[in-house]
């Protein structure tokens, strides 16, 4: 039975076996893995508030567990939230038995999955899990040791829905390698590789890996690394409490793009290196950050304490003390900020009782000295505060070479009832390479003293002072302002504002809630040169004083003021003194203004006023002026009133001026000007002078295009000399002017009719004799006819031209034509009677002319005779004396007939006859075709006592076709010239040396006022006429040896045929001219010409080639004959000139000693020899003889001086020594020594001898009383061996 | 159109108009002008009066008014202003007044305005350094105190051209020959001031070369070379050579001496010098017959050789006749640089008669003398005296016998003398100081007759007031004592006053104390003095009016002021490179006297 029990035993415990066999085999079929997988959906389904599916479960049940295909879905709508391609599990069971959860591995490979994020900030996916009901969860602690080898997460692409920007839009590729091992009360993770990159934010994390580790409270993570595609941290640190935790985080470095992801509110702009260490011990935290970009940094070291006290709120107090350091730091490399080109070096420290209560940090201290803002390092930059109940104190002080600025400011209770102080001075401030270009350099100190920031309750006062400064281009010598704020009212009470030309003194006050002001400001100036750097115009005066005050609110402001400025001088005026009185009103934009002013002695180059007082009115569109004027001799009133709207009306109440010439004076009130519309009304204008009763302007009617003329204007016995006062042409002016003008017609036609007449008229020298004439215009026909009344048959002109004369919009417009026509009446003009009174000029003669001119200005014809009869013509001051001279032209057109042309003088004679026509007119000077021809007979040209030539002649002048021709021959019968006479003026001035300040004036160093000028002689341009150009032919001119071309220093007979030719624009001179005799002075020494020649050889210039020879002849210190000869030859303007003396060719210097003195340099012992200068020897004798000749008078350079120096020689001689001093004066000099001859102490003794002949001398002594007289004496002297 | 019509105006009517030109001008005046005056601006200008003496009596043409010549004189002035440092003068235009005879008399009026004054003076030598590091300091020195521009004063262009020459004369000096110096001058006419800058080049430093000297026959070029301050090698100094040159001329034995600095092409630091000489004739013999001031008619005769005894020894042996100087005499033998080259020795042996006004005497004795010359303004002389005097007692019967106590006696002793005189023009001086004093005593070796002692003492001051105008004085003080209490000097050593050096108004030795028959028996004390202003009318033409002062008293020592004869006069000179000559008029003033005294002038009279 026991078998049997046993044997049902053992085959229930066989069946069983198997059973259970079975089961284990049944668990490995995948009908179980379905049945699992089925029962798992469902299990986790009901737990979960999703959907889960599993394509397939793979398990062994014993070591691994392998899912396939899980999908995760939203249970309401289906949508996919995750799914994984394949989940992993290696495990130990076993391990359970020791309380162990070994797995092995975890492989999760192929997750997709998506998240979102509720507006709430609440993931979608949080809802899947349903809130737990069960509050009761056991506490116990987990007892298990849980110890994954490895878990390996592979292929993971996530994305999310959220508003945090930090989580990326999408995470792909992330892989994931890493251990854990929990324990109870020791947790260690360590992270082997991890990497991911996600999109939106854009991040590439290359790989994190490290270490954590947590043990009770102790926190530790070391070997922490992060690598991005831009970055790199490493960390370590430790945490046991707040008190005792350390930490160091390295960055190297921190790429800036990616640092914004996470701190979006820093900018760093490159990517700097950190070094954060952290480190709490015993209530102290120590704080060291590191930050360098390149050589570029920043520390901060701070010390914190009770940090654990405060977090755990056991103190609101953190006591600090930071320092933060500044190594070359570019501001910009660290900071996204506009480019300061400074640097920040230097350290700022922070004390305070609270971190992050600014209130309570009662000490900031830094010294920045060495920093730099846009390249400007600063020497000194240094500050502190110090807070204190309610009360900060503050310093700065700052230097560099733009400036130094120094200040302090102090403020108490400021949370309370604030009140501050401040004071800043700066020194030298370079505000204009702070500020901007213009804005200058400023020295000076500000103090502010006040209380409350309210602007209805501030109360405060502030000083200023400016030392010498330059503030926007003016310069400010020093200022002094005080203000004070209060009651919503600002006061200046005192400003003093001194500039170098002046000062500024101004008071005011200002109610900022009325808005009124009232302000008086005092200013005096002598000068406006301070702001001359605003283009102020260029005004001197003297002293420049005002008083300007302003008053009212500030829509409604009154003004009134003073201006006095004395010896004032600007825009060509000058006055002594000007003062003005003003008073004005601006109301809602309107002005109204009253002025007075008063200038005394008023100048300009014209108008000289003792002065000038004047009002003006200025309301509503109107004028008011009355302007006096005074000089001792003068005085002026205007008095006006002028409407300024678009009708312009000036009543002239009163005109009066008076001068010593004249004084004018209106006669009625109601002279009234009016402007409208292009039209002027002159109403009863009359102007009379009570000095010349005759005088008077009157003028009356209207003219403008509107309606038709009425005009009428008289002016009686206008003095014209009166104008020359005004300069407005050059020449004089003169007589006594009247017309009387009458316009009428229309507009587009008007009609003028006016006469005149010129009494004692003059133009420049010109007299002109008394002048009668109308002028009228009609018809668009100017018309005027002259005559003179006393000679009514004797002269008549009259004159007719056609014009456009209109009034339209422009105003009056005004165009002659080009064509005239004029007729000239002469009947017997006797020409004598005109010229009685003409010095040295005598004329007479009877010309009858009938000439008719028309055509255009340019090119008029004539028509018409012009005849003189017993002509004569005489001035004795050039030569000229012409008599029973008979000359009759005839005018056609272009053509001028020469019937008669005879002059006589002694017993010559001269005869011109022929016909010119020209091709549009006579003017033009284009002569078409003309036939002169000329003859004389011993006829005296001119005849003067500096020249004379008497001629035979007989030539021609013929233009036919354009080409003129002239030709035939002169014989100059006799000639005589003093050259001196035609070249004296001009060419010499400018051969006279320049006076040094003259050049120097025109050098680049030296200042000129612009007013000096060198005028130049006015000259009108010369152009040569086309009848010169055209002009062509060739004369032969014939000298016989009867002409002598003088000056003061030369005398020359020539004699030759030279031919005057004309072929190109100019004329030329061909030939030879001999010189026959003469003589040459240079330096009072006659050189005699024996022969030479001048060669002419045409060109345009004249210049011939000089060729002669001069002869000077003295006897040599031992009596013999010397000859001296000056050899001339090369052009007249670059002459060769050598010496020769006896043959022997000697040195200019030598030469001008020979003709001076009789002897060489040597001989002469010319002290200026012995230097340099000497013996290299001057051009002065070459300048002297050319200009002897190409100017005939050559400056005589100054030979006093070599006089001088040459005679210094002997009076230096210390003892008794005889010379010749010249040729014929021979010298013995003896000083006096001090002695005595009887009652003289005997002077120095001078002996002067003159050659009478080689043995004969005259003399005189000079010296003591006894020895001075004149002797005659015969001397020998030996001959030298 | 009013050109135009002007234009036609004056083609129909030209035979209306008349001018001013050519009016003959009476006079030419100036307005406005204070810097110079109307002689000096008359010199620049060639407008003249035509005067009737030079029309009608000299037949010289008149000169006309013309408008030309008047601008061109305008333009003259105004160089002439610029050239003075009136650089902004200005001209209105002239001023003309027709005289009824229609001759023009025409005033220039001149607006001088102020003018230009040298501001500041700098020197630049090389580009780069200031003239006190370029210039030793005498040079410096030299600078300093004679250049004519000075800060604070006007520009001249002739002071600039001159302190040009000093400022290249003093780099000269010290080797630099070719030195040159430039200037630039800024001017600024707003202050009217000028700075200049004178830019100086010093070039290279020089050395003398050699020297060779020609043209010296029987002087020993020993001799010559003695003279010579410089020797080869030597820094080149222009100031030595003209020191040089002196030298050589003064031994008188030339009359060319002529050193000439001839640069070498090749070698520009080393200048060798030539020295060109051209002897004076051995023999010199001169006989002549005249009429001197003092002496008038005199005959003489002079022989002089050079060469005697020493190579530059110089004898002279002269002979005269005159009425003071019946005969005279005289052998001199001049040896000059001796010793030093500033000395010079004279032995003189003569035997002479002196008919004085107030005294007749024969001489016979010699001179031993020491002349030095150690500048252009300061001499000196020493002399030792012997003299054989007889006094000629018949010609002056009346002479007080208390007065002579011996008609022959001999005198010997030393003479010492220094003469001052830095007078600018030397001849005819406007300016200066003039100091001489000659001490003589007598008795004191080889005789001991008469022993007296005698001092004269004159001193002459110029003043140049204006243009053309100088003041001169002249005060004289002379002092003769016996020096054996015996009271007695003897007659040709006492003093005389009155003649043409002295008081004018007075003839030769007429002034003060004279015996019973009018004779003047001289005294021991003198004092003169005297005023002169001379005016030049033209440059040449010089008027001078005078007061003289002075007289002679018998005791030494005695000086009444109360007591002086003065003369007053007029004197007419005129100017020749020797000085003036000419006449003096003058007679007493304040005095019964009231003769007239015509005094023949060489020279001012002082």
């Amino acid at each position: 039975m026991i078998k049997k029990s046993i044997k049902y035993l053992l085959y229930a415990v066989a069946l069983l076996l198997s059973l259970l066999v079975l089961l284990v085999l049944f668990t490995q079929t995948p009908w179980f893995d379905k049945i699992v997988k089925k029962q798992a959906i469902q299990i986790i389904n009901n737990q979960l508030n999703a959907s889960v599916s599993i394509e397939e479960l793979n398990s062994n049940y014993y070591d691994f567990i392998n899912l396939l295909g899980v999908e995760l879905r939203q249970e309401t709508d289906s949508t996919l939230i995750t799914q994984v391609d394949s989940i992993n599990l290696q495990f130990n069971l076993w391990a359970l038995f020791n309380k162990t959860i070994d797995i092995n591995s975890v492989n999760i490979i192929g997750l997709n999955g998506h998240f979102e994020q509720d507006e709430n900030g609440k993931w979608k996916v949080a809802d899947i899990i349903p809130a737990s009901s069960d509050t009761t969860k056991s506490s116990t602690p987990f007892s298990f040791t849980l110890q994954i080898d490895a878990i390996h997460l592979m292929n993971w692409n996530l994305t999310t829905a959220s508003s945090i920007k930090l989580i990326p839009d999408s995470i792909q590729n992330l892989n994931l390698n890493a251990s854990l091992l929990y324990q109870q009360n020791m947790l260690d993770i360590q992270l082997q590789q991890l990497e991911l990159t996600s999109s939106k934010p854009d991040l590439s994390v290359k790989s994190i890996k490290g270490h954590y580790k947590q043990t009770g409270s102790l926190l530790s993570f070391d070997s922490l690394w992060i690598e991005t595609s831009g970055s790199l941290f490493e960390a370590k640190g430790s945490y046991d409490s707040i008190n005792n935790s350390s930490a160091q985080f390295i960055a190297n470095p921190i790429n800036n793009d990616e640092l914004k992801i996470f701190v979006p509110s820093v900018q760093v702009p490159s990517s700097p290196d950190a070094d954060i260490d952290y480190l709490t011990q015993n209530d102290t935290t120590y704080l060291i950050v590191d930050l360098s970009i390149n050589r570029e940094k920043i520390q901060l070291q701070s010390q914190l304490l009770n940090l654990e006290d405060f977090s755990k709120q056991r103190t609101n107090h953190i006591p600090f003390n930071a320092n933060i350091t500044f190594d070359n730091v570019h501001p910009e490399n660290w900071w996204l900020m506009n480019k300061t080109n400074g640097t920040l070096n230097g350290a700022i420290n922070l004390k305070g009782s609270h971190l992050f209560d600014y209130k309570t940090w009662n000490k900031i201290d830094g010294d920045l000295t060495g920093s730099s803002y846009l390249d400007h390092h600063f020497q000194i930059f240094k500050f502190n505060a110090r807070q204190n109940n309610d009360s900060i104190q503050s310093d700065l002080i700052a230097q560099s070479y733009l400036g130094k600025a120094e200040g302090s400011i102090e403020l108490n209770n400021y949370t309370t009832h604030p009140s501050y102080r401040a004071l800043l001075r700066i020194d030298s401030l370079l505000l204009n390479k702070i500020i901007s270009e213009d804005a200058g350099i400023a020295n000076g100190y500000l103090s502010l003293e006040g209380r409350n920031f309210n602007i209805d309750s501030i109360d405060a006062q502030s000083i200023i002072r400016v030392y010498p400064s330059t503030i926007y281009n003016i310069p400010i010598d020093s200022a002094n302002i005080k203000a004070e704020l209060r009651n919503n009212h600002l006061e200046i009470s005192h400003s003093e504002i001194f500039v170098p030309n002046g000062t500024v003194d101004a008071v005011g006050d200002f109610q900022l809630t009325s808005k009124l002001l009232n302000a008086e400001v005092d200013f005096s100036f002598d000068s406006l040169h301070f702001i001359q750097h605003f283009n102020i115009p260029e005004l001197m005066f003297d002293e420049a004083t005002g008083q300007i005050s302003i008053t009212g609110s500030v829509d409604s402001l009154q003004s009134n003021g003073q201006i006095q400025v004395s010896e004032l001088n600007g825009f060509s005026i000058s006055s002594n003194r000007v003062n003005a009185l003003f008073d004005a009103q601006f109301i809602q934009k309107q002005i109204q203004a009253n002025t007075s002013f008063q200038i005394q002695s008023l100048k300009n180059s014209n108008i000289l006023a003792d002065s000038i007082y004047g009002d003006l009115n200025y309301r509503q569109d109107n004028l008011l002026a009355e302007i006096f004027a005074i000089k001792d001799s003068t005085d002026a009133k205007i008095k006006t009133q002028i409407h300024l709207t678009d009708t312009i009306g000036v009543n002239l109440n009163e005109v009066r001026i008076n001068t010593p010439k004249v004084r004018y004076y209106t006669t009625d009130t109601f002279n009234f000007i009016q402007y409208y519309k292009n039209e002027i009304t002159i109403k009863d204008l009359a102007l009379k002078d009570e000095l010349s009763p005759q005088f008077a302007v009157r003028a009356q009617g209207s003219f403008g295009a509107n309606k038709p003329e009425d005009f009428h204007l008289q002016i009686d016995n206008f003095d014209l000399n009166s104008i020359n006062r005004y300069n407005l042409i050059d020449e004089q002016l003169g007589g006594i002017f009247s017309i009387d003008l009458n316009l009428t017609g229309e507009p587009q036609n008007p009609e003028l009719k006016s006469y005149f007449d010129i009494k004692n008229g003059q133009y420049d020298k010109i007299q002109l004799p008394y002048i009668k004439g109308d002028l009228g215009l009609k018809n668009d026909t100017l018309e005027s006819n002259i005559f003179n009344p006393q000679q009514k048959n004797v002269f008549k002109l009259s004159f007719l031209t056609p014009v456009t004369a209109k009034f339209d919009t422009t105003g009056f417009n005004f165009a002659m034509s080009d064509y005239f026509e004029a007729f000239l009446q002469l009947d017997s003009l006797n020409i004598a009677t005109q010229t009685e009174n003409i010095a040295h000029m005598d004329a007479q003669g009877r010309i009858e002319a009938n000439i008719q001119a028309k055509g255009s200005y340019n090119k008029p014809l004539f028509y018409g005779d012009f005849s003189l009869i017993d002509g004569g013509y005489s001035n004795p001051s050039i030569g000229i004396d012409y008599r029973n001279a008979q000359i009759a032209l005839n005018f056609d057109s272009n053509q001028v007939a020469i019937d008669t042309f005879i002059v006589k003088r002694d017993k010559g004679y001269l005869t011109i006859t022929g016909e010119a026509s020209f091709d549009t007119s006579f003017v033009s000077g284009h002569i078409h075709s003309s036939t002169l021809e000329a003859d004389a007979k011993d006829f005296y040209v001119i005849k003067h006592r500096d020249y004379s030539a008497l001629i035979d002649a007989k030539s021609f002048y013929q233009d036919i076709n354009d080409t003129a021709k002239f030709g035939g021959q002169i014989k100059v019968l006799r000639s005589e010239f003093y050259l001196p006479a035609f070249t004296e003026t001009e060419e010499n001035n400018t051969a006279r040396e320049v006076p040094l300040l003259v050049q120097a004036t025109s050098s680049v160093d030296s200042v000129t006022n612009s007013t000096r000028q060198i005028k130049l002689k006015k000259k009108d341009e010369e152009e040569s006429s086309l009848f010169i150009k055209n002009l062509q032919g060739r004369l032969e001119l014939e000298i016989p040896r009867n002409t002598w071309l003088r000056s003061e220093d030369m005398s020359i007979e020539i004699w030759g045929d030279l031919e005057i030719e004309k072929s190109n624009p100019y004329f030329e001179l061909y030939g030879e001219v001999g010189i026959n005799r003469g003589h040459y002075i240079l330096y009072g020494k006659k050189l005699v010409i024996n022969e030479g020649q001048l060669t002419f050889q045409g060109g345009e210039k004249i210049d011939p080639i000089l060729d002669f020879q001069a002869t000077y002849t003295y006897r040599g210190p031992d009596k013999e004959k010397r000859n001296l000869k000056l050899l001339v030859s090369e052009k007249l303007s670059e002459p060769s000139i050598a010496f020769t003396l006896d043959g022997v060719s000697i040195p200019e210097g030598d030469a001008v000693s020979i003709l001076i003195f009789g002897k060489t340099m040597d001989e002469l012992s010319y002290s200026g020899q012995n230097g340099i200068a000497g013996s290299i020897g001057t051009d002065m004798l070459a300048k002297a003889v050319t200009s002897q000749l190409s100017k005939t008078l050559g400056t005589r350079f100054n030979l006093d001086m070599i006089e001088v120096t040459a005679t210094e020689n002997w009076q230096s001689a210390a003892f008794v020594v005889g010379k010749y001093v010249t040729n014929d004066l021979f010298v013995i000099y003896q000083r006096g020594f001090g002695e005595t001859d009887g009652d003289e102490i005997t002077p120095e003794m001078i002996i002067l001898e003159y050659e009478l002949n080689r043995i004969l001398f005259v003399r005189l002594q000079s010296g003591s009383s006894k020895e001075s007289g004149f002797d005659v004496i015969l001397k020998f002297e030996s001959k030298n061996d | 159109m009013i050109r135009q019509i002007i234009l036609i105006l004056l083609l129909i009517l030209p035979f209306f108009s008349y001018s001013q030109e050519n009016l003959k001008i009476k006079k030419v005046k100036f307005k406005g002008n204070s810097a110079f005056n109307n002689l000096k601006l008359k010199e620049q200008i060639s407008l003249e009066p035509t005067s009737f003496f030079k029309e009608k009596i000299l037949k010289k043409d008149a000169s006309y008014y013309s408008k030309n010549i008047y601008e061109d004189d305008v333009q003259r002035l105004i160089r002439f202003y610029q050239h003075e440092g009136y650089l902004n003068v200005q001209f209105a235009p002239p001023s003309f007044e027709i005289t009824k005879k229609n001759k023009v008399i025409l005033t220039f009026n001149i607006n001088e305005k102020a003018p230009i004054i040298v501001k500041s003076i700098d020197y630049l030598v090389d580009s780069t350094k200031q003239l006190s590091q370029a210039l030793p300091r005498k040079e410096l020195r030299n600078i300093r105190l004679q250049s004519n521009l000075r800060e604070e004063n006007i520009f001249k262009d002739e002071w600039c051209l001159q302190d040009q020459q000093l400022i290249i004369n003093q780099f000269n000096d010290i080797g630099y020959a070719f030195a040159n110096a430039d200037f630039d001058i800024s001017v600024d006419t707003t202050s009217n001031s000028a700075d200049i800058l004178w830019l100086v080049d010093k070039g290279t430093l020089t050395h003398f070369g050699k020297t060779t000297i020609t043209g010296n026959n029987r002087v020993s070029e020993k001799n010559i070379r003695k003279q010579l301050i410089f020797e080869e090698g030597d820094v080149w100094s222009k100031s030595d050579i003209d020191l040089t040159q002196k030298r050589i001329f003064n031994l008188g034995m030339f009359r060319v001496s002529s050193l000439k600095t001839s640069p070498l092409k090749e070698e520009r630091d080393t200048l060798p010098i030539q020295v060109i000489l051209k002897e004076a004739p051995k023999y010199t013999t001169r006989f002549g017959v005249g009429y001197g001031r003092e002496d008038k008619f005199r005959v003489f005769g002079e022989v002089q050789r050079l060469g005697f005894i020493t190579d530059i020894g110089r004898l002279n042996v002269s002979a005269k006749h005159s009425a003071l100087e019946p005969y005279n005499f005289d052998l001199k033998f001049t040896q000059p640089a001796i010793l030093f080259p500033i000395n010079s020795i004279i032995i003189n042996p003569y035997i002479q008669k002196q008919n004085e006004p107030g005294y007749s005497v024969e001489k016979e004795g010699f001179n031993f003398t020491f002349l030095q010359n150690f500048s252009d303004n300061f001499n000196s002389n020493i002399n030792f005296f012997f003299e054989d005097v007889t006094l000629d007692t018949t010609n002056i019967s009346s002479y007080d016998p208390s007065q002579l106590p011996e008609s022959v006696y001999l005198k010997s002793g030393i003479s010492v003398g220094f003469s001052f005189f830095n007078g600018e023009p030397k001849l005819n001086p406007i300016n200066g100081h003039s100091i001489a004093i000659n001490i003589k005593t007598n008795g004191l070796y080889i005789t001991r007759d008469m022993p007296f002692y005698r001092s004269l003492l004159e001193y002459k001051r110029y003043w140049g007031l204006n243009y053309g105008l100088t003041l001169a004085f002249k005060g004289k003080l002379g002092t003769a004592k016996a020096t054996d209490g015996s009271d007695i000097v003897p007659a040709e050593e006492r003093f005389y006053a009155g003649g043409a050096h002295s008081v004018r108004g007075w003839s030769r030795a007429n002034l003060g104390p004279k015996n019973a028959n009018g004779t003047p028996i001289g005294g021991k004390s003198l004092l003169e003095g005297s005023f002169e202003a001379r005016v030049n009318i033209t440059p040449k033409l010089i008027i001078a009016t005078f007061i003289d002062a002075g007289n002679v008293w018998e005791p030494s020592f005695h000086y009444r002021l109360n007591d002086l004869g003065y003369a007053s006069g007029l004197g007419i000179r005129y100017d020749t490179p020797i000085g003036p000559a000419g006449i003096d008029f003058a007679r007493p003033i304040f005095n019964a006297e009231k003769r007239w005294q015509i005094h023949f002038n060489i020279g001012h009279p002082f």
